[in-house]
Formats: C-alpha cells, structure tokens, sequence
C-alpha cells in the first residue's frame, strides 16, 4: 500500500507543474491512456486495462492482480488569428505563442475482496494554456491563462458476474487558475487608450472541488460489450485567488499619479472565481475477437452548466466582471480499431469527431475553440509479462472559426488552430 | 480617377446586387452638408488629422474614394486652435483638470481646391444657413481674428474655408457639384444655443420651430427639386440636451462625511436633482460661486441666463429641467419635420437621435475596452464636451456604413478602429467631477451657437475673488461687455 501511495503522490506532484493546453472540447482533456487514445478515446466497453480507472471504472472488475499505468502527453498547438473590421482590423494578425504541454497520468488497481478491486487515478481532465504576445490587440481581454485541473479518483469495482460489473467512484479536483490581462483606460491627453498596467489574478494554493462518478460494463456475448459511465459536475470555488496590479507608466506624470491613486498597485487583492466543470455522460459498445477490437463511443459533455466565468476582486465592483460563457451541451463520437498483429504487439486505429460546446459569440483568445475531427494511431507492446509499453499519436485539426461579427468583447475575426498530441503509457503488473 | 471607377463598379454591383425593395444607390458623387457634426470638428476646432475622421470622409474612404474626396483641410494646431489638456491637477477635491487651447492657429491646406468641396459642412451653420450663408477665402484670417474676438459668430470664418467665392450658398454648391449621393445633418445649431447659453428661448437662442421647419423644408426641396436622381440620406437631431456639455457637472455636490447631496445654489434657488448645470459652471464651481457657505463656498448664485437689469439676455449655467423638457420637445418636433419632409422627397432617414442615446446610456466595447460618452475619460466625445472625439466619429459612421449597407446594398467594410483607439500613433475612471473647464472656451462656445448673447456676466463672475461675499446686483453700465453686433 505504502508504494502505491508513494507513487500517487509523486505522480501528484508532477502532475501539479504542468498547465495543460486545451485542444479538446472546450477545455476538457481526455489522453488518460496511450492506448485509449490510439483508439480515438473510444475505450469504454473494452476497458482492459488500468486506465480503465478513467474510461470505465467498472472495467477495472474484470483486471486481475496489482497493476499500474503510468504515462504522459506531448502537446502542443499551434493558433493563427487573423482579424476582421472594426477591431482590430482586415488583416491583423496574432499567433499564440508556441509552448509544449506534458500532464501525466497514473492509474493504480489491486484486489480489495473477492470480487471487489481498488483503483486510484490521477488525472487531469481539464485544462487550459493560451499564452498570447504581450503586445497584441486583445491584451485588454486576455494575455495569458492557465488553468490546472487534477483529479484523484479512487474507485471501486465489483464483479457482479463473469459478464457484468458496476463501479463508484470519487473526485477530489484540485486546481489552480491564473489569468493576466492589461488595464487599458482612454488618457484625457490623447484621448486613446493607454495601456495603464497589468492585474494578474491567480490562486496561490490549490483549490478544491469534488465530484462522482459510476460506470457498468457488460459483457453482452458474441464478442460484444457495452459500458456506460457517469461523471458528476464538479462546482470549483476559487475562493481564495488574489489580484495583483502593476502599474505601466504613460509619459504623462499627472495621469500616470491619478491612475496609481485608483487601482492598488503593489498590493495583492483577494479575489475569487467560478468555473462549473461539465458531467460527463459516456455510452460504449464494442465488439472484439482474438484479433480485432472495433469500439464506437458517444461522450456527451454537459457543458450548458457553464453559464458565465465570474472575477470578482474583493471591495472593487469597478474592477469585477462576469464573462458570459454560454456553453452548450455537445456529444462527441469516437471510433476505434485494434488490431493484434502477434502475441506481443497491437496497433491501434482512431477517428472522433468532437463539436464545440463554444458558441460564436464566446470565442475569444481566452479559448480559441471550434470543432475539431481527430486521427489518432498508437502500439502497444508486451515488452515482458509484466510491462506493456503503450504509445499513440493524435492529429487534431480544427475548423478554422470565425467570430462572425459576434464577439462578445468585439475582438473579431478567425482562429485557425492545429494541436499535436504524442503520449505513452507505462502499463506494470506487479 | 482609379477610386472614382472603384466606385462607380461598387454603385453597379449594388445595383445588380439590390432587389426591388432596397434604393438604389450611386456614391460616386458624394457631397455632404451640414455642420460641425459632419464637418468632423474635434475639441472645437478644424483640423487635419481629425478632418479626416469625419463622418462622410469615413464612409467615402469605404465606399473606395480614397483621398478624392475632398474636404477643407487644415493645418495644426487647428482653425480655432483645439483644445487641449493643460494638465490633470490632483486637489484635495479630486482632480481638477485644466483644459485651454492650443497655442497658435492652422492654416488651409487646400484652399484652391478646383470646384466645390465634396463636404460642404460649415461649423456654427443652422439649417437656414444652408440656403443664405457665403464666404470670401481672403476674408478667412480677419474673420478669423473677429470671431476669436467675439465680434462675429463661428459660421462666419468657416463660410470662408468652405465656400470661398464669396457668392455661392452651401446649398448651391452643393446643387453645382452635381451629387449623386447627399448626406444631410443639419439643425444642431437652431438648437445648441438653449446649452451653451442654459436657457430655452426661441428667437434668441433657439430658432423658432416654424422657421426650422420652412428652412429644412427649403433645402431637401432644392436639393430634390434640382438633383432628382440622388440619393438624400438625411441624419435626425441628437438630443443634445444628453451632451456631456450638460451632464457632466451634477446640480449638487456630495457631503463626504454622510454621502448625502447639498444642491447648488442657482438665481432662482436651489437646483433639483433633475436640473443640470453646464460646464461653462466649472470655473465658478472652483472659486466656490454656486456652493453654499455651509459647504466651503461663497453662497452666491450660479448664473441662470436670462434678459439682465438692462434687458440685455446674458448667457447661464444653470439648466432647469422645465427647459430641457421644452428642447426634447423642441427636438421631436424637429425630428417628426425631418421624417416627413424627407418621406415627401423621397429621401431616407438615418436615426442618430436614437443611436445617440444608445451611445450615451450604453457606450461600446472595443477590443475589451468600454468606451461612453464620459466627459474626459469616455472615450468618444471632445473635450468641449458636445463634438465627437475621432473615434465617436468613427463608431457613428460605422453604424451609418450598417445602414447605407442595409438600406441601399451597399457592401462596405467597417472602419478599422484599431489605430484609432490605440493611435498607432472602468470600471476604472478619472472622475471630472472638479474641474475647471476655462471661461474663455466657455465663452467661445456661447459666441459660436448663440451670437449675440452677452457673456459678460459669466465672465464677471469667473473674475470674482474668493472671498468676496454676496453682494446686492450693481449697474454694471459703465462696464465694457462683449458687444456683439446683431
């Protein structure tokens, strides 16, 4: 137990370094597994191995023995805006700046009873990067984001019969956000807007939220299985967040000392945010043989839960907002094949097609979202009886996105955005 | 040339382009009439740089003019020089900024431009302007110094710049440049004296709503009579009793010890909540003239304009909400003339009136950025608090550009106001609550919308020392005035 709780904690600890880019649904995430992912993400009626601790805890009922998954993720994602009139214009054009995202996972399952198996997953299901230069147009929206979300999800799964099982689970989130954006306020002496400074809100520790979770999968005969799992919402207070201010000086003395007199530079102010993290509703049905495994996923995301993205800086109205967000619920479709070409290797075919819970009027720098199709391919490799080594590529391109004139901040234009995504995964029988 | 035949193949593809219910339109002929509105006046004055933000400079850069449509240009710091920020004073008050104007005088760039200008908007011009005013360019110096003196209204010298013959009306050149497209906004200034002024009075700062009326009637029929093809697109009035002018300063200040508000003081008595003062009050305001003695001030009274002791009508501050309600009406009235006269000459009606009050209640967001019409800090209006700033200007003519798109299939692109917001080249505010706006822009801006109204008791006031205390009214008879000659 006392490994198993040490290796926990230490995936925690990694897992806590890395912001994760958000090139799913919205800013979901959902490379839990390489080989999950080599099958576009449709796991959930195969469900065969640890990281069915995400894809279909009730999964985990039919493993045998102490076993573990460990891996992580490449990402990075390349965004190209180009502008539209009134602002900021035919032919502007800004890029995110280039960065590589790697969130880990680990998922550790043993035997508790007969017929009753432990698992643990940390996890980070949601996720969001967007770095812009610092001196683009839309730096009074947003300069950076990066939002952390880290599940530790113990389950529990029981084998109701050699064909059918059940799971619950628990989520404990964890998650941290840090938002930058400049100040801009018009200058009586030039009458355009100066950039006046910078207010940086973050969470200095972990906030916490919780959740639920349950799958069943049944083994329904003829090679065919179906498995259907249930994420809960988790409501995520930032209670705890601070602002901090810095003041950027404009030439002008007098303005520059009214400006310092308005907003609290050098002090750090308690703040607070809310985000509503989507239920997640999955059903799966796949059909195997010795040789094949063909799965078709529907993951529908209730993202209609997330309304608005309140900043609230404590004691400043002046200062505080609520940002209409409007998602919309979205089903996703996932596709894929495996193909055992020996005893020790397998290659894993993948396609999803994933909506954009994000309306028209909600696209903005701070996600750059649209509707996406992905082409995934992985292997996986018994390198010994105990160790299987996973790994996959994911090719996510997006639909190129327009605002249409719609945006809520009149930032207007079209992103067109590409994401890359290579992982493995460690899979130890102990 | 190159821009003229960009045009007409845009007004043939509207054509083709416009089903039966949509006007047709030609723009490759585009004249404008009107006033400072039009004329793309900014912190009082003409300049170039600003020139150029005009509304119709705007929309004909997007209908593909380039630089051919032409306008009278003017050199910096400006004809009247502009007003600036002299500095953002920090008193125990808050902040009092000082607001002057520039140092010299601009010159035309362009005075023997070959034919009529393409915007014939005149600053100071009311509608009956339109039909009797000229201007000799050789007078435009002399006149110039004339109005900086008081001795003549703002129309005068920018009749000059503009028309520059010396014979021809606006409303004739605008006939002799043979427009296919006419843009028409006029009658702000048969109204802006009731403001600059504070008091309501047809015939003296307000014109009578009959002559309004037979004016506006005059020129839409000319210009229909003598142009029967063109398109007329004609703005309605600003309710310009909404202007930051008089909204800004509010007719009491606050107690800082409870919060609670102590009225200024006018001639008639205390103000109301729903009575304003204007901004011509900030100079007394700083000298405590207004303020009552129990709250740090002298106890004397606001000027609330009127005929004085010798019958003579002296400009105020102090705008009582009866007078405002009597200049709403005024500008329905106006407003329901322009609507039928245009409907009788098949001329369309831009709604500005409507999309002013959205401008003032709701302002805009750009980029992130809230922009209003705050005094100072909003973003969208001058700093003599009734013209458009540059960018005003353009966010109005993008709305027009809307219009003309939806009404005549046009298919032009918004203006981009990147560069103007940023100048490439809250939430948070500056409060303007305390500030000194200087007696002379005040007074220039009574000589421009109200000649021959007397300012010499404003600026009496405005001299007054501090200390002084109230005193019986005197017979200033012996005292010189600004004299203007009627």
């Amino acid at each position: 137990m006392s490994k198993v709780k040490g290796i926990a904690l230490c995936a925690a600890a990694a897992l806590l370094l890395t912001p994760t880019l958000a090139h799913g649904n919205g800013f979901a995430l959902f490379e839990h597994g390489a080989r999950g992912v080599g099958m576009g993400g449709a796991f959930g009626a195969t469900a065969n191995d640890p990281s069915a601790g995400y894809y279909n805890p009730a999964g985990l009922a039919f493993l045998e023995g102490m076993q573990s998954s460990a891996g992580a993720y490449l990402i990075t994602e390349t965004s190209k805006f180009t502008g539209d009139d009134p602002y900021p214009g035919a032919g502007y054009k800004a890029e995110l700046e280039h960065q590589i995202f790697y969130p880990l996972h680990l998922h550790v399952t043993g035997d508790l009873a007969k017929n009753l198996r432990w698992g643990i997953s940390t996890t980070a299901p949601f996720g969001l990067g967007t770095w812009w230069p610092d001196d683009y147009a839309g730096k009074f929206i947003t300069k950076r984001v990066d939002l952390k979300v880290l599940n530790l999800n113990p389950n529990l799964a029981y084998k109701v019969s050699d064909n059918f099982a059940v799971a619950v689970g628990f989520d404990y989130f964890l998650s941290q956000v840090d938002i930058t954006k400049s100040i801009g306020v018009i200058n009586p002496y030039t009458q355009q807007v100066a950039e006046v400074g910078q207010v940086h809100l973050f969470t200095p520790d972990w906030e916490t939220g919780s959740g639920w979770n349950a799958g069943i999968l049944w083994k329904i005969g003829g090679g065919f299985s179906f498995g259907a799992t249930y994420r809960s919402r988790v409501e995520m207070k930032y209670s705890d967040a601070e602002a901090s201010f810095v003041q950027f000086g404009t030439g002008y003395a007098d303005f520059d000392a009214i400006v310092a007199g308005l907003l609290p530079f050098g002090d750090n102010v308690p703040g607070t945010s809310e985000i509503v993290f989507p239920a997640e509703m999955r059903y799966a049905v796949a059909w195997h043989n010795d040789v094949w495994t063909v799965e078709a996923d529907f993951v529908r995301m209730g993202w209609d839960t997330f309304e608005t993205l309140p900043i609230t800086i404590e004691g400043r109205p002046d200062l505080s907002s609520v940002r209409a967000e409007d998602y919309v619920d979205r089903t996703t479709f996932r596709f894929g094949v495996e193909w055992k070409t020996s005893d020790r290797w397998a290659w894993q075919f993948g396609y999803l097609d994933d909506p954009t819970p994000v309306p028209t009027a909600s696209v903005s720098p701070l996600l750059p979202d649209s509707d996406r199709t992905g082409y995934s391919v992985g292997f996986t490799w018994d390198w010994t009886n105990k160790m299987q080594v996973q790994s996959s590529f994911l090719y996510l391109p997006f639909d190129d996105r327009s605002t249409d004139g719609q945006d809520h901040d009149n930032y207007n234009g079209s992103y067109e955005t590409t994401a890359y995504l290579w992982g493995f995964s460690l899979v130890y029988r102990f | 040339m190159k821009n003229l035949r960009k045009v007409t193949v845009l007004s043939l593809a509207a054509l083709l382009l416009a089903g039966g219910a949509v006007a047709q339109v030609d723009l490759s002929r585009f004249v404008a009439l009107g006033d400072s509105l039009t004329a793309g006046v900014v912190n009082f004055g003409s300049v170039e740089r600003f020139q150029l933000l005009s509304i119709p400079n705007l929309i004909a850069t997007q209908a593909g003019y380039g630089s051919s449509f032409a306008q009278p240009l003017v050199s910096e710091p400006g004809l009247p020089p502009l007003l600036e920020v002299k500095a953002l004073n920090v008193t125990a008050l808050g902040i009092s900024p000082t607001i002057g104007l520039k140092d010299g005088f601009g010159q035309p760039l362009n005075p023997t431009h070959d034919g009529p200008y393409n915007n014939l908007a005149i600053d100071g011009a009311n509608t009956g302007d339109l039909l009797t005013l000229t201007g000799n360019i050789f007078n435009l110096q002399e006149d110039m110094l004339k109005y900086a003196g008081g001795l003549v209204g703002k129309k005068v010298p920018f009749a000059d710049l503009v028309l520059r013959d010396g014979q021809t009306t606006p409303i004739q050149q605008a006939i002799g440049a043979q427009g296919t497209f006419y843009w028409v906004l006029i009658g702000h200034n048969d109204v802006l004296g009731a403001i600059t002024t504070a008091v309501f009075l047809p015939g003296v700062t307000v014109t009578p709503i009959e002559t309004f009326q037979q004016n506006f009637q005059m020129v839409l029929g000319a210009l229909r009579q003598n142009r029967p093809n063109a398109t007329i697109l004609v703005g309605n009035i600003l309710d310009v009793s909404r202007a930051p002018y008089a909204t800004t300063i509010n007719p009491y200040i606050v107690n800082p010890a409870d919060g609670s508000h102590i009225p200024l003081i006018g001639e008639a008595g205390l103000l109301t909540e729903s009575d304003r003062v204007s901004l011509g009050a900030s100079a007394l305001l700083a000298q405590g003239i207004g303020i009552p003695v129990a709250a740090g001030g002298t106890g004397q009274p606001l000027p609330e304009g009127g005929l004085d002791s010798q019958n003579q009508f002296q400009a105020g501050v102090v705008l009582r909400a009866s007078e405002i309600a009597q200049m709403q009406q005024y500008i329905a009235a106006m407003n329901a003339t322009i609507e039928s006269v245009a409907a009788a000459v098949g001329a369309q009606v831009m709604d500005m009136n409507t999309l002013y009050d959205d401008l003032v209640d709701n302002g805009r967001i750009i980029g992130g950025i809230h922009v209003d019409m705050g005094f100072l800090t909003g973003g969208l209006v001058s700093l003599d608090g009734i013209h458009g700033s540059g960018l005003g200007y353009a966010v109005i003519a993008n709305e027009v550009i809307d219009f003309m798109n939806a009404t005549y299939g046009t298919n032009m692109a918004p203006v981009n106001l990147r560069p103007i917001l940023l100048g490439e080249s809250s939430a948070t505010s500056v409060t303007a609550a305390n500030f000194v706006f200087s007696t002379e822009a005040a007074v220039r801006l009574v000589n421009a919308y109200a000649p021959g109204v007397r300012t010499d008791k404003l600026e009496a006031a405005a001299r007054q020392p501090r200390s002084r205390q109230r005193s019986t009214p005197t017979d200033r008879s012996d005292k010189p005035g600004i004299r203007t000659p009627r």
